[in-house]
């Protein structure tokens, strides 16, 4: 099977990377896929604090983190690499990716490449959107519009949004719902996955004393965005090569 | 007359200890639903020798409240910190009765609460047993919500209540075809009551199962009368099932 890598990122800081990626891995698992991740956020490791064991920090501007992530696809046990991307770094990792060979080896189709672009609800989440596209040939670009700590409220209109979607060659696009802002807070002093908090579990495994009403709004809410995460053709190639390779194993 | 509604009076040790819920609303407001909460309330009280858990959503008034000061709490359910109150509270307290006047103007988005962190779900592994009493108004438009309410919610007990002092709800429109056509556990037909007896039933002061227990003997004869007969009106609805059950009505 074919490794992924799915890289969650954007220029601008708090528009929601990590709360992504604590979702999509949360999906993945629930999918029993096996997944690796990666957070840059260097030294602190917000992704990390939530999958201690799963999410391992790096230095995306060091060369031998660089080869943790993409010198060890092969013999890694998961399938599917998630690398949180630090905020403000989105053009520079691409950048990076792309001087080191990995862009084009993903059009070579080597492995399978997606980005995750969260923008938030201001014009330079249009601009960054410009700017990314000129990395994107050969990869599953999708925009995740993020509306989880904002109202519905977007500086820019639907049409202007629009016209610079549509110059963005095969993007899809995602809305991350918005998520009751107590609930949010109670998962995030929580310390634990989405997943486990529903099913009132602490962040060590055991059992949670955590709010019916607060799980039920995490738990709609996760249901909301899995349905858009089932819909991306990255995560549908996912099910189909695990599918296909738990049919080879009976 | 007094047969039933005096025999609930004097068995409240003989009730069921399983918790309930009794959620009482409308899409519209003005049509009698305090009213019909607060004879709830009282019949609740009366079968199970104290008063349920109140949460009046009318913030910041307050309806039912005011007749049962010390039995609940008015709830912002704008604010998450009330919802959590409100539904976590019926969750956690599971050996008490739970009264909910819903205002006309949390009906859409307290049930929308309700069936996105799947409360019924979470009722039936406390043992609690969830009873919405909708009041029907008189519009086409009030049998639709009420329909569609119903048939939102399938798991949870639902009956409409058609209060007689606001006219006749299946009267308009498509209404009885609707209403024909729901799934409902039963109906209840709330009678019109005299301006003089309406007047009592709604005074703060006045409790119908102290009326029941015989508290209210200076009233006048005709006067007495009437609510009695409201009241059988009201028992002789029961279907057996419920006849000593912990429903409210």
């Amino acid at each position: 099977m074919k490794h992924s890598i799915i890289l969650v990122g954007a220029d601008k800081g708090g528009v929601g990377k990590t709360t992504l990626s604590r979702a999509l891995l949360d999906y993945l698992e629930r999918n029993n896929v096996l997944a690796r991740a990666f957070d840059t956020e260097n030294p602190r490791g917000t992704l990390h604090r939530f999958y201690p064991a799963r999410a391992t920090i790096i230095d995306l501007n060091n060369v031998a983190d660089q080869m943790r992530i993409l010198d060890t696809m092969d013999s890694a046990s998961e399938q599917v690499t998630v690398v949180d991307l630090k905020a403000g770094n989105l053009s520079s990792a691409l950048d990076i990716f792309d001087r080191i060979g990995v862009l084009q080896a993903a059009r070579d189709e080597e492995f399978n490449l997606g980005l995750l672009h969260v923008v938030g609800p201001s014009i330079a989440s249009l601009d960054e959107m410009n700017e990314v596209a000129k990395y994107t040939n050969g990869m599953d670009y999708v925009v995740a519009r993020n509306f989880i700590n904002e109202t519905n409220f977007f500086e820019w209109d639907e049409a202007t949004y629009s016209k610079y979607f549509a110059r963005l060659p095969n993007a899809k696009e995602i809305e991350v719902p918005k998520l009751n802002e107590m609930a949010y807070e109670q998962v995030d002093l929580a310390g634990a996955t989405f997943s486990d908090f529903i099913a009132n579990k602490t962040a060590k495994g055991e059992d949670g004393n955590f709010s019916f009403v607060l799980r039920g709004y995490v738990r709609k809410w996760l249901r909301d965005i899995d349905q858009q995460f089932g819909e991306l053709d990255m995560i549908k190639s996912i099910m189909a090569a695990k599918r296909s390779n738990a049919s080879g194993d009976s | 007359m007094e047969g039933s509604l005096a025999q609930d009076s004097q068995t409240p040790e003989q009730e069921q200890t399983i918790a309930s819920a009794t959620i009482v609303c409308s899409d519209c407001p003005r049509n009698g639903k305090t009213l019909f909460a607060k004879l709830a309330t009282d019949i609740l009280t009366l079968r199970t020798g104290r008063p349920p858990t109140i949460f009046d959503t009318d913030e910041p008034d307050g309806g039912l409240i005011h007749h049962f000061p010390d039995a609940g709490q008015i709830v912002d359910l704008s604010k998450t910190t009330a919802q959590v109150a409100l539904f976590d509270g019926m969750l956690e307290r599971i050996d008490s009765h739970f009264m909910i006047d819903l205002s006309a103007r949390h009906f859409s988005p307290f049930f929308q609460i309700y069936r996105d962190i799947d409360f019924q779900t979470g009722a039936e592994e406390c043992g609690l047993e969830v009873s919405i009493f909708f009041i029907i108004d008189r519009t086409e438009a009030s049998i639709v919500a009420a329909a569609e309410l119903c048939a939102s919610l399938p798991r949870t007990r639902f009956i409409p209540v058609r209060n007689e002092a606001i006219g006749d709800a299946l009267s308009v429109g498509k209404s009885a075809d609707i209403f024909a056509g729901m799934r409902v556990d039963r109906e209840i037909i709330l009678p019109e009551l005299s301006a003089e007896a309406q007047g009592m039933a709604e005074h703060v002061d006045f409790h119908f199962d102290s009326f029941i227990a015989g508290k209210y003997d200076h009233f006048p004869f005709e006067l007495k009368a009437e609510l009695w007969g409201f009241l059988e009106s009201l028992y002789e609805q029961r279907d057996s099932v419920e006849t000593g059950s912990t429903h409210p009505l």
